[in-house]
């Protein structure tokens, strides 16, 4: 009976809009059946921006992932102070949880056109970074920003994998006469792959649904799926709100599969790597 | 030359010294014990061996060749882990095999070792489990085998028996023991349980904080164990304050005379402390009990086959005496007065070392 509120909660705010947007995916304006919204899924500008959302997505995942763990690994390892690795830690958690309008907001003013980087960096050592293609507002700018989040989140989610790695592991390896490096590609690495990335695809799920960053920072700029999904339901293009459901289910679809691949790598290196 | 070699080793964390002065000459084939409470620095003992650490003093030999500066993976060392430390990725062949991979043997001879070492560990058929599909003791005996496979030079086992239940703890002791017979490795075998390195060992090497007590065979740290430590920690013993009255071996006891068997060396009297075991004495008179103390008896546990009395000698100071088989048939009375018998063998003086020099 404990899970019942909880339970209530989750019907009221993940079942049924989840319900509602499948419905609505696959009806028309007059609440008939059609497939015509799927079908406009395949349209140039709304393949476009999924294109352009998983190029984002996955960037910023990647990056996020890989220094990620090579941070996590240096928390982990011998001779950092507790109070370094907790500090990092609770950055990271407050972090990760920064995003939207604010996060938005400082970027542009670190290095917007007019950021106090971009600034500092063309004054003081004459590197222009936006005379030399760099905008805020394209694929770099946004995948940086998002790195503002996912880095942090990374680091805490594979933090627990990491720590998971025993010294004697290192040392069996050494005694059975292993090099490090043959220690770090036959053993840490398929013990932390699962881990990594199972967590690689959560920052993906992340990512693709990270709205308000990107419209604060490009408003329509550039074409995202969540930020046409916003144009959609408010009607300011096409006004379609049926083909933004489908926009949404789509969305949700390709975080869904990311969330139970992440589950799944998650349960198969609890069972194993205990 | 000895097979192995440690001599004069320290190891201190900060101000901390784990290890104040250890040697040791193991032989080639010969099981040695490394027997003391927590924290004396058994394990790190075994690690300097090993090479995990680097001991701020001294050097380790093995076989003529001296690794004291040499790195671990070159040393060809087996290491059993108290926490077994397999590798979780990999199945119970993948772990037997990995030092012969890294080692870039041959495919055909990896698997023939490779079977070999499970029929060895009598576990032919679990080779393609992972090992959190295996027991305690499972996964033991193949961190067992995976040491092994690599042909070492020497085996190190950091109390391997620890983690499991009593049961099998004791047949994997056994089993252990005669693996290494049959391979005829030398084998050093860290554990706090003295059972264990009685059973087990060659020569057992008693430590406590950071010292060597004493090097001996199981019955001689037992029967002649030379400090206070020793004859407490292995086994049960009366540690009793006396003095030497002269070189032929005669001691008192709170005026009380008593023998030694054997006369002392560069003693000259003095103030010094003797250990009796419980077992070692009677109530009654018996073929060559020519020592006598008198005592009071304080009170008696019938535990069996064994009777435990307490007694009180000369009005203040505590010992045991054990009795058994037919001696706990009439047990004595508490409150009453009775006469400790045991024979000059019996009795041990202890060193006093000073250790600060
Ligand atoms: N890496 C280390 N850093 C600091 N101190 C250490 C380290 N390793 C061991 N010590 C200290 O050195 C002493 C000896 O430790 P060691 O592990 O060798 O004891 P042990 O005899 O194996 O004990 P146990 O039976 O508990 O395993 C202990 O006081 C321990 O706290
Ligand atoms: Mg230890």
């Amino acid at each position: 009976m404990g899970i019942g509120p909880f339970a209530v909660f989750a019907l009221l705010f993940l079942v049924l809009p989840t319900a509602g947007l499948f419905i609505g995916a696959f009806q028309d304006a007059e609440g008939n059946f059609t497939l015509a919204n799927i079908a406009g899924l395949m349209t140039p500008i709304v393949a476009n921006a999924f294109r352009q959302s998983i190029i984002v997505s996955g960037a910023s995942a990647i990056l996020g992932a890989v220094i990620g763990l090579a941070i996590a690994m240096a928390l982990a390892g011998p001779g950092i102070p507790r109070f370094i690795r907790d500090g990092l830690l609770t950055l990271s958690g407050v972090a990760s949880n920064f995003a939207g309008v604010p996060l938005a907001f400082a970027f542009l003013a670190t290095i917007g056109r007019l950021g106090l980087v971009t600034i500092l960096l063309r004054d003081l050592l004459g590197i222009d970074i936006y005379a030399a293609g760099f905008t805020i507002l394209g694929t770099t700018g946004l995948t940086l920003t998002y790195l503002y989040f996912q880095l942090p989140l990374m680091v805490l989610l594979i933090m627990p994998a990491v720590d998971g790695l025993k010294k004697e592991w290192g040392e069996a390896s050494a005694m059975l006469g292993a090099t490090p490096w043959q220690h770090a590609w036959r053993i840490t690495a398929p013990i932390l792959f699962p881990s990594f990335a199972g967590a690689a695809l959560l920052l993906f799920a992340n990512g693709f649904g990270a709205v308000a960053t990107a419209f604060a920072l490009t408003g329509s700029f550039i074409n995202l799926v969540t930020i046409l999904l916003f144009a959609e339901i408010r009607g300011e293009v096409l006004h379609d709100p049926n083909l933004g459901y489908a926009l949404a289910f789509g969305m949700v679809a390709i975080t869904a599969v990311c969330n139970i691949v992440y589950l799944r790598l998650r349960a198969f290196s609890a069972r194993r790597f205990r | 030359m000895s097979f192995l070699s440690v001599r004069g080793v320290k190891k201190a964390f900060g101000p901390a010294v784990a290890v104040q002065d250890f040697s040791l000459d193991a032989e080639r084939g010969e099981f040695v014990s490394l027997l003391g409470p927590s924290g004396c620095g058994k394990t790190t003992v075994l690690r300097m061996i090993a090479g995990f650490e680097k001991p701020d003093a001294g050097s380790v030999v093995i076989d003529g060749e001296d690794v004291t500066h040499l790195p671990t993976r070159a040393r060809r060392i087996g290491m059993v882990f108290q926490s077994y430390a397999l590798f979780p990725n990999l199945t119970v062949e993948g772990n037997i095999a990995f030092g012969l991979k890294v080692a870039g043997v041959a495919k055909a001879e990896i698997a023939a070792r490779v079977k070999e070492m499970l029929e060895l560990i009598g576990l032919p058929k679990l080779g393609g489990r992972y090992p959190v599909e295996l027991s305690g003791g499972q996964q033991q005996r193949v961190a067992l085998a995976r040491a092994i496979a690599i042909r070492p030079r020497i085996l190190l086992l950091d109390e391997p028996l620890s983690a499991l239940d009593a049961k099998i703890r004791v047949s994997l002791r056994e089993e252990l023991r005669a693996i290494q017979r049959e391979l005829g490795i030398t084998a050093i075998f860290v554990t706090h349980d003295q059972e264990e390195a009685l059973a087990l060992s060659h020569r057992v090497v008693v430590m406590s904080a950071g010292w060597v007590e004493q090097i001996g065979t199981p019955p001689e740290v037992y029967h002649t164990p030379r400090t206070p430590f020793v004859a407490t920690f292995v086994g049960t013993a009366n540690v009793l304050p006396c003095r030497i009255e002269d070189v032929a071996g005669r001691l008192s006891f709170h005026g009380a005379p008593l023998a030694l068997d054997h006369a002392l060396t560069g003693v000259t009297g003095g103030e010094a402390m003797m250990a009796l075991r419980p077992e070692a004495i009677a109530l009654a008179p018996f073929e060559g009990a020519t020592n006598r103390l008198d005592a009071t008896v304080r009170d008696v546990t019938f535990l069996g086959p064994v009777a435990r009395v307490r007694v009180v000698l000369a009005g203040e100071i505590e010992a045991l005496v054990d009795l058994h088989g037919e001696a706990t048939r009439i047990l004595p009375e508490p409150g009453s007065a009775s006469v400790l018998y045991f024979r000059p063998e019996s009795l041990q003086l202890l060193d006093r070392r000073d250790r600060a020099g």
